[in-house]
């Protein structure tokens, strides 16, 4: 079925199973004043912008219930340890009692992996050669003779949050080889002659499998890390019915899928060798690696209606090389209770360099969908709707959605549940929190509305910064920020924060967190358009990524992006904040995946200079009005000097051109020496990064 | 209300009332409550509009936030009182099971709360990305990419519907 009949088909489902009791205003005899659209809801801009100047210091203040309806504080989700599977019963038998019988939001698991499949094949898969005269370059370059030596001066490596912290990744490279995730396999190049990059290997995870029992394996991520490569996978159950392999999708989906990690030795890149492997079943969250050990998240929701009475039916499952060879439930010791929701989160700790370390597997009953890793500890954090706040009856009613916060402390591979808590609002992304001397700081939205005597309704959009301390209890918050703007964009560096929001403008906020007890806004700028992704040049420059933007009049409540914009941003004065230089990209309908990916981002401290990918829109003519897009150009990779922080200048646009003089939309770019990588779906290439000169490509072409 | 006002307001309730149903119902999880919702929340807009003399601004976006929190409180004062069985609310539905709303049914039960949420928005609701994400607290870029990982999960599962 194609995607657009899915769509009108569910369109048509839904239209028919709303119920339809129209509510009619009544029509007067006599006429009122008709209806005119004027702009409405106009937060004062300018009145807002006299509010928030800069060297204004809030003094910490603990939410307290206000008569403009914000929620109350409160209501720490308590988590409780199971000691027998039972345990687990109420929380069920409750939820199943609930759940409509084709509930169509009550998740999706209907069984859970049983405790007797075999998950591990011959795991011991040393390369086949065969795979790689599946197309390539030209046979010959497989047997590599002696090569020349890598190229000096470094590479990029994966972008990440914290450091120290790795995040695992499509696109992995030492300098020498590139790993590419590629569906089921990933594909390793040598890129040590950059004017020819050869093929050197294929890993199937297939090939890890019991390919009677699982199949259909995916590539999700990859860590690269001392010749050990841990590839993060999904594999699913194979379907039998009567004795057949059943390959109906749809039909066969209800039964479990594993996410799991391989790791391979490739101190010989050309003969990959599997080490170990681990799973855990449910949809794949999050993961990373810390020293010799990678965490991952997985999520698994299970539908409460098919609810048999036996809590191990429903237990996440999971399968260690190390340890079992069968997938088998979650120990209960391991499983935590958090609320009344049926989704599981569950946080597995391999060591990939000791092959014989039994991982360790905690699973917690609440949901869960971002996750934030220091050195130390992993939080969760999850949205929450059916929250048990002890908030005051108000007179008006106040509704919020706030975030539910599970920590862990990680120790190798012993993983303990130490603290939960919870902030009002919603988190943009996990660049939103942040740990610093073992106190978190989360940066939120968050939305209500109130219901005024005359009965109207009112809306109201907050920002807040609020800082818990080792056990997430409340230390200290700043509320009441940005009214009527969202938050786009977080970086936190230290004992200083920065917020972008933006409505129709973007103020850039400075906060000085030193104490943690008393955060306090530091400056604030308020320039034209948007950062989405801030990133730290140094204690005294932000680079920021995002869109241009124009609003619709000069009070108007609307703005519309209007092209890329990258500018930095000199903070060395928080009271001065000041934009240092900008550069405009493209028109209207101009993009970097960057903005909502921050590992799209390559940068090159030792070059000074950064990379994204592009795709380009550009006006044939003049641009009539400020909502039209431009015409689509091409997709390129961008690379940017950044003048020492002082001056943005774009090096080189890199494109992968295909026969038809189209351009490839490149996912990543990786600087390696004196060269660029890009990587698209369709294509491997390398090229100066300087000149722009193309020096060798591979293309993938269904191989 | 003059009838030209009344003709806009039943032409906002035919365009909006399906994202409104089902914005409650994700938020209650059930077919009760998210009947009420809707009904209160047009009946909030009328009250609205008939105080104000005009209809708010993006009114979608109006009705949806709404919606989602008037299910919240719903869900709040439902999680103190023990909660009457309703036999009725489970036998209707089965009658309107047929394969195809199943399988349909099955698919969108992949996606995460947030993920449907989007979903809904775009598909049920046919918002702009800057309106969701005006909604849903986020910005454009990312509800765009968002949607995209969204169809990019759901089309492998279409591939073996016919």
């Amino acid at each position: 079925m194609n995607f657009n009949r899915f769509k009108n088909e569910y369109r048509a489902m839904a239209k028919a199973e709303t119920p339809d009791t129209p509510v009619v205003p009544q029509v007067a005899e006599t006429a009122k004043p008709r209806f005119t659209q004027r702009p409405a809801f106009r937060f004062a801009m300018a009145a807002l912008s006299l509010l928030l100047v800069v060297g204004i210091s809030l003094t910490a203040v603990y939410v307290v219930p206000k008569s403009n309806g914000v929620a109350v504080s409160g209501g720490k989700p308590e988590l409780t340890r199971c000691a027998t599977y039972d345990d687990l019963d109420a929380v069920f038998t409750r939820a199943k009692d609930r759940a409509d019988s084709r509930n169509i939001f009550d998740g999706m698991y209907y069984k859970s992996a049983t405790s007797t499949d075999t998950f591990g094949g011959d795991f011991n898969y040393a390369g086949n050669p065969e795979d790689l005269n599946l197309g390539g370059v030209d046979d010959g370059a497989f047997a590599p003779a002696a090569l020349p030596e890598a190229n000096d001066g470094g590479y990029s490596k994966t972008n990440v949050q914290v450091d120290g912290v790795d995040e695992a990744d499509i696109v992995k490279t030492d300098g020498k080889f590139v790993y590419v995730a590629k569906e089921g396999r990933v594909v390793v190049f040598d890129v040590r002659t950059p004017s020819e990059i050869a093929k050197s290997s294929t890993i199937r995870v297939d090939d890890l499998l019991d390919n009677s029992v699982y199949g259909y394996a995916r590539v999700a991520d990859m860590f690269l890390e001392d010749d050990l490569l841990t590839v993060v996978f999904t594999a699913e159950k194979k379907d039998y019915r009567n004795g057949k392999l059943f390959t109906d999708y749809y039909f066969s989906m209800r039964a479990d899928s594993q996410y799991g990690i391989a790791v391979y030795d490739v101190s010989d890149p050309a003969k990959p060798e599997s080490v170990r492997y681990y799973t855990q079943e449910g949809y794949y969250v999050s993961s990373r690696r810390i020293g010799d050990y990678v965490y991952m998240v997985t999520r698994k929701s299970v539908y409460a209606g098919n609810y048999d009475g036996n809590p191990k039916d429903v237990v996440p499952c999971r399968c260690d090389s190390a340890a079992e060879e069968t997938t088998t439930p979650v120990a209960p010791d391991c499983i935590y209770i958090a609320d009344n929701s049926t989704t599981f989160i569950t946080l597995g700790a391999v060591n990939v360099k000791d092959a014989g370390e039994p991982a360790g597997t905690v699973t917690v009953l609440g949901d869960g969908g971002a996750v934030y890793s220091s050195a130390k500890a992993m939080y969760i954090f999850g949205t929450r709707y059916d929250y048990k706040a002890d908030d005051a009856e108000g007179a008006v009613s106040n509704a919020a959605i706030t975030t539910n916060i599970y920590k862990f402390t990680m120790s190798g591979s012993e993983l303990a549940f130490t603290a939960s808590g919870s902030v009002n609002g919603t988190m943009i992304n996990q660049f939103a929190a942040d740990e610093y001397e073992g106190n978190l700081r989360v940066a939120t939205t968050y939305e209500g509305y109130t219901t005024k005597e005359d009965k109207t309704v009112e809306f109201y959009t907050e920002n807040a910064v609020t800082i818990l301390d080792e056990n997430l209890e409340k230390l200290g918050e700043l509320t009441g920020l940005a009214k009527g703007e969202h938050i786009y964009s977080v970086r936190f560096n230290g004992a200083t924060g920065y917020v972008v929001t933006f409505r129709t403008v973007d103020p850039l906020f400075a906060f000085d967190l030193s104490d943690p007890k008393n955060p306090v806004v530091t400056g604030e700028l308020k320039i034209p358009g948007y950062s989405e992704y801030m990133h730290v040049y140094d204690d005294n420059t932000l680079l920021g990524i995002g869109q241009d933007a124009t609003a619709e009049s000069e009070d108007a409540d609307i703005a519309y992006y209007q092209g890329l914009k990258i500018a930095l941003f000199d903070v060395t004065d928080p009271d001065n904040m000041s934009e240092i230089d900008t550069f405009y990209l493209g028109d209207r309908g101009t993009t970097s995946a960057v903005e909502w990916d921050h590992k799209a981002l390559a940068y090159y401290a030792t070059r000074d200079v950064f990379g994204i990918p592009v795709e380009l829109f550009r006006f044939e003519g003049e641009q009539e009005n400020i909502y039209d897009y431009g015409e689509f150009d091409s997709n390129s990779f961008c690379v940017f000097s950044m003048g020492g922080g002082k001056k943005i200048s774009m090096v080189s646009m890199i494109k992968q051109f295909n026969e038809d003089g189209g351009t490839f939309n490149i996912n990543r770019g990786i600087f390696i020496g004196d060269n660029v990588v890009t990587i698209s779906d369709q294509a491997i290439q390398i090229n100066d990064f300087t000149t722009g000169e193309q020096l060798s490509r591979f293309d993938f072409v269904d191989r | 209300m003059t009838e030209y006002a009344s003709r806009q307001f039943s032409a906002i309730y035919e365009k909006y009332r399906v994202v409104v149903y089902y914005t409650a119902l994700r938020v209650t999880r059930s077919k009760e409550a998210a009947e009420d919702v809707m009904q209160s929340v047009f009946l909030e807009l009328m009250d609205n509009c008939e105080k104000n003399g005009r209809i708010p601004d993006e009114v979608g976006g109006w009705l949806v936030k709404l919606a989602k929190f008037r299910s919240l409180d719903h869900v709040k004062s439902e999680s103190r009182s023990v909660p009457a069985e309703d036999p009725d609310a489970r036998a209707g539905d089965a009658a309107a099971d047929t394969e195809r709303s199943v399988m349909i049914r099955g698919a969108l039960d992949t996606l995460s709360d947030e993920e449907r949420e989007i979903f809904d928005l775009k598909v049920l609701g046919g918002f702009k990305h800057r309106e969701i994400a005006q909604i849903v607290s986020s910005n454009p870029s990312t509800v765009r990419w968002q949607y995209a990982q969204i169809v990019k999960k759901l089309k492998p599962l279409l591939a073996d519907l016919n």
